[in-house]
């Protein structure tokens, strides 16, 4: 009999009760929430901590090989940077310098009594007609006012402000807008332009974009030897390539001129944003906890899964048993129970896909963190689910076996 | 291509069962040393009280248990060659449950299924024939389950109900579709008809009966009759006889059926009855009534009682078909009730005295011939008897040698009842026999 023209037993069984199977449905989309939600803030966690690595226009990255993430200082020598715009292929070399721990920015409000006190942001330094930071809320005009010194870029999507009644669309930083005076590091500069959206992240609360000069006056410079350039040690090197140019040749090209003195390291962007993802994933605690609550949503999914199977088993035994007494062999059975499994999962995931999107929307709504539901996590939920099931259906098959073909007389 | 076994062979063949419940100290044995050989074609009948072990043994045949001891044989119709069941992998059993047709007592449908899902479900586990589907519906048809009801008025057909929908009668026949749709040539059935109504359960074994051999087109046709005259015995419809004839179109179905339905009971070919495990008694009823009817004939059970005629018939049967010859481990198994003749053996002489070892003959199959010596001492052959006829009982009669020699013409298969028996009833139709002495004077045979 063709496979189409026979009996779908296993979906029969399922949605025989429609009611009961939008209850099982419900049951597998609940621990489909919980995984998708888990595995959202995880990679929340992580891409806010590698969105300004992912805003660089480049095809490899100079960094410092001790460099595991760019919270540390060190950085590769401009001297470094210069030799590599003689290798072939490549077209352009751009710094970009990123200041943690000395960009400190003052309050905005007017009033004192509602300041905050001082707070450290992130200063991201760059040549304002590079194009090295792809930030496409900024208009080619805002990179033109940052030419001039003092002024700043800033970040719309600065931590909120914690009291939103009282202080709306604030920042921790006080309001950020177009014009804005304020200090940076203790020197005046203003605020220019609409604002960007990079969003914070565990270690920082906001963001600056400067120009490298101005980065040079207001942040490394006071902390610079007299006579000693402030912008000789360069966190980033943005390398692009000429058009038609292997990025792989050029790489190596740049390792083998870089191996001898071991003291810069060629990276593509993506594997720049993979190690700091993987810097963030090994020393917080952010894997262990979203991972565990992964686990947990996996275990749920499992343990109803499961009761959901075992249930029908239990409740078909008697024609389970008179199949197998038929001529049905363990294995068919088995099938029916990794069918219905799998039908669950799939039942289960498309409403619990539609409601993880739905609490990814209020998640990014309430704290500022950028939930993405991107079809490589949503593929990542949906091979979840289906393991969980087809786990499940190979732990109720002992059921199936137990059933006992001579109980049928 | 499906094959029968050799002619004279079983399709079922069970040889010294023994199965245990239990281990250790609660090991407890539920069928001792059952044999029993079912040929093809054959409807049979399992009696036996509850806790006889009638179902243990239906489920050891059926490949749904795991024989212990002893050995079971199917016929394998694909294969051409008989499965064993001793020591049979889990693969096996599930090939020898295919072969088979189960019906159970209680109907076991999906009731996420339609009856039409249902009997597929089992209708998958063969290749599938032309059109599968319509098989199942003519199924469905012929046990009143299509578009029209006995009288041949139009009703809504219940192919694609699902069983919530239907009566306690309609799953069960569902459930007999599911097991006759692959035309199984071995049918295992407990209770077919507990659940049917009269006409529902006389279509379910007019279909038995057909699938294991054809009937007459008259048989049929009697089958069909107004409702008054059917009675409890149900009647058939005549737009089912075409349907019938459709799908038993092969024939050689055996079917094993635990009942107490007297319906069915008195249209079986074997009656197999059990007790504590053990079969009592295997009896085709074609042999005996045979063996009853041959006894009839001679005075000296002539006129006792019927039940006692059934006894001695009893005493004497070998479970085999008295179409079919006895191979000598059939005749071995019981000892002392059939003898075999080769052409031109003397089976009796002239002038033997009797004694405690004489015998009464029947003729089961084969011819003899009857020789004895007129006045002048001159042998001359007098009769040639065949099957149903006696012989033998003029001397055990009277008590006297015999007159006669009686040797067999072809291989011949006797019945034989020893002296004992014979004269315990010749006692109590003693009247009788000697109405027959009488008969004997008056003709010169005896002296007066």
């Amino acid at each position: 009999m063709p496979p189409l023209d026979r009996v779908p037993l296993a979906w029969k069984n399922l949605t025989h009760d429609r009611l009961r199977f939008a209850l099982f449905s419900a049951g597998i989309g609940f621990a489909v929430v919980l995984m998708g939600v888990q595995l959202g803030i995880m990679n929340a966690m992580l891409d806010s901590n590698t969105v300004l690595l992912r805003r660089l226009d480049a095809d490899l990255v100079l960094v410092n090989p001790t460099r595991q993430s760019l919270l540390f200082r060190q950085a590769v020598n401009r001297r470094r940077a210069e030799q590599a715009r003689q290798v072939a292929g490549v077209a352009s070399v751009e710094p970009v310098y990123v200041e943690y721990q000395l960009g400190l920015l003052r309050h905005t409000g007017d009033r004192p009594a509602t300041r905050s006190q001082t707070r450290r942001i992130r200063v991201v330094a760059v040549d304002p007609d590079s194009g090295v930071l792809r930030l496409p809320e900024v208009p080619a005009a805002d990179w033109e006012r940052l030419r001039v010194p003092g002024a700043a870029l800033y970040d719309r999507k600065s931590r909120p402000h914690p009291d939103p009644l009282n202080h709306p669309g604030e920042t921790v930083f006080g309001r950020l807008a177009d014009g804005v005076p304020t200090e940076l590091s203790g020197r005046a500069i203003t605020l220019v332009g609409n604002g960007f959206a990079l969003g914070f992240d565990f270690s920082t609360d906001g963001t600056l974009v400067v120009s490298d000069r101005t980065f040079a006056r207001w942040v490394r410079g006071p902390y610079t030897p007299p006579g000693a350039d402030p912008l000789a040690e360069i966190d980033l090197v943005a390398v692009r390539l000429t058009p038609g140019a292997d990025p792989h040749r050029v790489r190596d090209q740049l390792r083998a001129m870089f191996a001898p003195e071991g003291d810069v390291d060629v990276l593509t962007l993506a594997q720049l944003v993979a190690r700091e993802e993987r810097f963030w994933w090994t020393n917080t605690p952010i894997g262990f906890a979203f991972g565990i609550g992964v686990v947990l949503g996996f275990v749920v999914g499992l343990v109803i899964c499961y009761q959901i199977l075992t249930g029908d088993v239990a409740d078909h035994a008697a024609e389970y048993a008179t199949l197998k007494a038929i001529g049905y062999t363990n294995g068919y059975l088995n099938r029916v129970v990794l069918q219905e499994a799998l039908i669950l999962a799939v039942a289960g995931y498309v409403p619990g896909l539609l409601v993880t999107a739905g609490t990814f929307a209020l998640l990014t709504d309430l704290t500022g963190l950028p939930l993405h539901l991107n079809p490589a996590r949503a593929g990542l939920v949906l091979l979840l689910t289906l393991v969980m099931c087809a786990v499940s259906s190979w732990m109720a098959v002992a059921r199936v076996k137990a059933v006992d073909p001579a109980d049928v007389f | 291509m499906r094959h029968l076994p050799p002619a004279g062979s079983p399709v079922l063949r069970v040889t010294d069962v023994n199965h245990y419940f239990g281990t250790g100290d609660t090991r407890t044995q539920v069928l001792f040393h059952n044999t029993l050989e079912v040929m093809p074609g054959e409807l049979v009948i399992m009696s036996g009280p509850s806790g006889s072990g009638k179902t243990t043994l239906l489920t050891l045949v059926g490949g749904l248990r795991t024989l212990q001891e002893g050995e079971i044989e199917i016929w394998d119709a694909d294969r051409g060659e008989y499965r064993k069941l001793f020591g049979a992998s889990e693969e096996g059993l599930v090939h020898v449950r295919r072969l088979i047709g189960f019906i159970f007592q209680r109907h076991n449908l999906f009731d996420s299924l339609t009856a039409r899902q249902n009997v597929r479900m089992a209708q998958q586990l063969r290749p599938a024939g032309r059109d599968p589907d319509a098989d199942v519906r003519r199924l469905l048809q012929y046990l009143l389950l299509g578009d029209r009801d006995l009288d041949g008025r139009p009703q809504k057909p219940r192919f694609d109900y699902k069983p919530a929908q239907l009566s306690g009668g309609q799953r069960q026949r569902v459930a007999v579709a599911r097991a006759l749709v692959n035309r199984p040539k071995l049918v295992l059935a407990d209770e077919p008809t507990a659940a049917l109504d009269a006409n529902s359960g006389l279509a379910v074994v007019t279909l038995l009966q057909n699938l294991a051999r054809p009937r007459s087109a008259d048989e049929l046709h009697r089958l069909v009759r107004p409702a008054e005259l059917a009675g409890d015995n149900g009647r058939l419809a005549d737009w089912q006889l075409p349907l019938l004839k459709e799908l038993a179109s092969e024939t050689g179905t055996t079917s094993l059926i635990v009942t107490h339905d007297p319906r069915i009971m008195n249209l079986a070919d074997r009656i197999v009855h059990m007790e504590r495990g053990r079969i009592e008694s295997n009896v085709v009823v074609a042999e005996r009534i045979f063996v009853r009817d041959g006894l009839r004939q001679c005075p000296a059970f002539a006129a006792i009682l019927s039940e006692e005629q059934q006894k001695i018939a009893d005493e004497v049967l070998i479970g085999v078909h008295p179409d079919l010859p006895a191979r000598p481990d059939q005749v071995a198994a019981r000892p002392g009730r059939v003898e075999i003749y080769e052409p031109g053996q003397e089976i009796i002489r002239a002038g033997e005295p009797v004694d405690s070892r004489s015998k009464f003959y029947l003729i089961r199959r084969g011819r003899v011939e009857v020789w004895r010596r007129d006045d002048g001492g001159v042998s001359r052959r007098v009769a040639e008897i065949g099957p149903g006829q006696y012989f033998g009982e003029v001397a055990l009669i009277l008590d006297r040698p015999r007159n006669a020699t009686v040797r067999a013409i072809d291989r011949v298969e006797v019945y034989t009842i020893n002296r004992a028996t014979f004269d315990r009833y010749k006692a109590i139709s003693r009247p009788f026999v000697e109405r027959i002495l009488e008969n004997f004077r008056a003709e010169g045979r005896l002296p007066s």
